[in-house]
């Protein structure tokens, strides 16, 4: 199961530092030489954030989501005023229980899928038992160990 | 002649409902949120109001009446409160032309001329 965690408020403002934003898109290959493209100042907060006064952050534990990149102890930020699709990823409570799962809806039934071989969908037999509390718009995935 | 609408926002047992974003464990039961040092009610989810607990009715009394009913009481968690009603705020401010912040679960809408550029108040 990937249980989830809260993490306390997200920052409701945009902070007054700014990142540069390149504009070339970036190859994991070798550095583009194009690095003179800043095209404008941005931060991490207006990259992954769109709607800041319906969005939290949501720390993740557990290993059923791993094949869709969402490891143990990433940040995913959750976006309560989206509308859940077909394959979105969603923080859903579930017999009382936050999970974080990918919703499908396959041939007339609700399911929410785990990202890992080792774990079985959850059937979601009555959707009254089912709610979604929000959608998972991007992971924070810390990517070096030191 | 300008004709003025005003639209008063109420949310519905605020801090039960702030409770229970993060507390499925919450839902559908009976809830009250103490205030005061733990000392009185200050909130009532509708199922704790249908059982007939009133606002500022000592804590104390509440527990003892009602624990068979698997009443459950919530210390006042005012930051929480705070950072919510600030989100609904800020949801509802771009809907507007102004807004009144009046209490923590209330407000107070202007629709009167879309094209007016009044200012966002709170206290």
């Amino acid at each position: 199961m990937n249980d989830i965690a809260i993490l306390g408020r997200v920052r409701l403002e945009l902070p007054a530092a700014a990142l540069p934003f390149f504009t070339s898109t970036l190859s994991c290959g070798f550095p583009s030489p194009a690095e003179d493209l800043i095209e404008e100042m941005s931060s991490l907060d207006e990259i992954a954030i769109s709607n800041p006064p319906a969005t939290y952050l949501v720390r993740c534990a557990g290993d059923s989501m791993i094949d869709a990149g969402i490891y143990e102890g990433d940040v995913i930020v959750v976006d309560r005023s989206k509308k859940a699709v077909n394959r979105s990823i969603i923080v859903a409570v579930f017999e009382g229980e936050f999970i974080c799962k990918r919703l499908i809806f396959s041939a007339g039934s609700v399911l929410l899928c785990p990202e890992n071989n080792n774990y079985s969908p959850i059937v979601i037999k009555d959707i009254e038992n089912l709610v979604v509390w929000g959608v998972c718009t991007f992971n924070l995935h810390k990517l070096s160990t030191i | 002649m300008t004709r003025k609408a005003f639209i008063l926002i109420d949310a519905d047992n605020f801090y039960c409902s702030c409770e229970r974003v993060w507390r499925p464990e919450l839902w559908n039961k009976p809830v009250v949120v103490a205030g005061s040092g733990d000392g009185c009610v200050i909130a009532r989810s509708p199922e704790a109001k249908s059982l007939g607990i009133k606002m500022s009715d000592p804590v104390h009394l509440v527990r003892e009446e009602h624990w068979r009913s698997g009443l459950i009481i919530c210390s006042a968690n005012f930051p929480l409160y705070g950072d919510l009603s600030s989100r609904m705020m800020r949801t509802i401010a771009p809907l507007v032309p102004a807004l009144t912040v009046y209490s923590i679960d209330k407000n107070k809408l202007h629709t009167v001329d879309a094209q007016s550029k009044w200012g966002i108040y709170g206290h």
